[in-house]
């Protein structure tokens, strides 16, 4: 084992947190059994390294994401799921300095698409942002581990996040494409069905957006609509991508009325809009005066191309949505893959 | 009860060194470049900062700009403040 310590079972938990390692629960001890059995579940050596992660600069190694994964409390078999979360949120794209460091309380929450979602069981339907399953908790707490040991966003020190938020200890939910009357995300983002992907976008918790009562897509849309015009949210002064998670109730009424989801980005770039009147009053509009386009009507997207839509959730006339931390960081979708860049449909084909 | 091995879970870290940039001979007629980061304060830390520096004697001239806080300056910028002697940057919220 090449960079460990002796320590007590009985007091672990005391010494990692004395010592700044975790996120504030207990951990899983990672002892070396435990990690060699996670490292099984890829097929890239523990040595390999995906980068560094700011602000910190940790070396990303194969072996450090295992760790933290038995840390977690992970199944090994979630273990392809936790390195391609990571490769996403490494991506330029995705911009993960500034989310790391930001005052805003945005945390990478990690959309799982595709058959390894049913296999390793993360929860798409009812609670699926909220606890309960060992997929979505474990894999999410990973993430969250690896950002803070790893990168270092230890909360008021290099995470600068002014309030935090819950979803910072774990944010991680599968689509319900079983239940979606739409093209699953990760199809839309150039991936085949049979292709398992994770997603991440830097957001705030999910904001509710509840109508039991709208029997047509109109209400609904008014719903959200109103729902996204929001002067608190960066999107509206940063714009960026934002999603939607509809309740499967809310997406069969807008599918009944063959409302695809073009449809609907297009109906939210247009109507989900805040008056220049209360720009005038409030909220960030001053920090770019110039920046703003000409109309009394200000959207929060620069484009219906930068809606995200995803159906997640049981019964129930629920929906939600995740406003981002601004355009400056993009959605990144990464599929779970083999080290030779081969798309796997199993877990199990890690195992030849 | 016995100890146990565990790894430490931080790993080592790979920092690239960013040496300071050379010091300014003179001031005068050094061409200044002034970055805010948009927040509140920014802009009147650099304005004082630029009026300490011409009481000592910076008269060349000076390129204000700004960057969206959220982000790593783009190369637009970059490259207009390339021109400069010295960049000012200032980081506030």
């Amino acid at each position: 084992m090449s960079n460990t310590v002796s320590l007590d079972p009985e007091t672990l938990d005391d010494e990692f947190e004395a010592r700044g390692w975790g996120d504030g629960l207990p951990v899983v001890a990672p002892t070396a059994e435990r990690v060699r059995t996670m490292l099984s579940y890829t097929d890239r050596s523990g040595d390999d390294e995906l980068g560094t992660m700011p602000p910190r600069q940790g070396i990303v190694s194969i072996e450090i994401l295992a760790v933290n994964a038995v840390m977690a409390g992970c199944r090994p078999e979630y273990f392809p799921i936790v390195i391609a979360a990571i490769e996403a949120m490494l991506d330029p794209a995705f911009n993960l300095f500034a989310v790391q460091a930001t005052t805003h309380p945005c945390a990478p929450c990690i959309i799982v698409n595709g058959p390894i979602a049913h296999e390793v069981r993360i929860n798409a339907r009812y609670g699926a942002f909220g606890p309960g399953v060992r997929a979505n908790a474990t894999i999410g707490r990973a993430v969250r581990l690896i950002l803070m040991n790893v990168g270092g966003a230890t909360p008021g020190i290099l995470d600068r996040s002014t309030q935090g938020q819950p979803a910072k200890y774990a944010y991680c939910v599968a689509e319900n494409e079983d239940e979606s009357p739409w093209e699953p995300l990760h199809v839309e983002r150039g991936f085949a069905a049979t292709d398992s992907t994770v997603t991440v976008t830097a957001a705030d918790g999910p904001h509710n957006l509840n109508d039991h009562i709208s029997q047509k897509p109109d209400g609904i849309l008014a719903t959200i609509t109103s729902g996204l015009s929001d002067i608190g949210c960066n999107n509206a002064y940063l714009y960026g991508q934002p999603t939607i998670a509809f309740g499967p109730e809310h997406a069969a009424i807008l599918a009944a009325a063959n409302l695809g989801k073009d449809d609907i980005r297009s109906h939210v770039f247009e109507h989900a809009r805040i008056p220049r009147t209360l720009w005038s009053r409030g909220g960030m509009a001053g920090m770019f005066e110039d920046h703003f386009p000409n109309d009394e009507q200000l959207p929060i997207l620069i484009s219906p191309d930068d809606l995200l839509i995803i159906v997640v959730g049981g019964f129930g006339r629920h929906s939600c949505w995740l406003p981002t931390f601004g355009n400056t960081t993009r959605a990144v979708t990464k599929a779970i893959a083999k080290m030779d860049g081969t798309h796997v449909r199993s877990i199990k084909e890690f195992f030849g | 009860m016995e100890d146990i091995e565990v790894f430490v879970p931080v790993g080592e870290t790979r920092v690239v060194g960013r040496p300071l940039a050379p010091r300014l001979a003179q001031l005068d007629g050094a061409r200044i470049g002034w970055l805010d980061n948009m927040k509140a304060n920014a802009p009147e830390l650099l304005r004082n900062i630029a009026a300490a520096l011409i009481k000592r004697g910076a008269n060349g001239e000076m390129l204000f700009t700004s960057k969206n806080a959220t982000a790593a300056a783009p190369e637009s910028i970059l490259a207009h403040l390339r021109n400069c002697d010295a960049v000012v940057l200032a980081i506030s919220d």
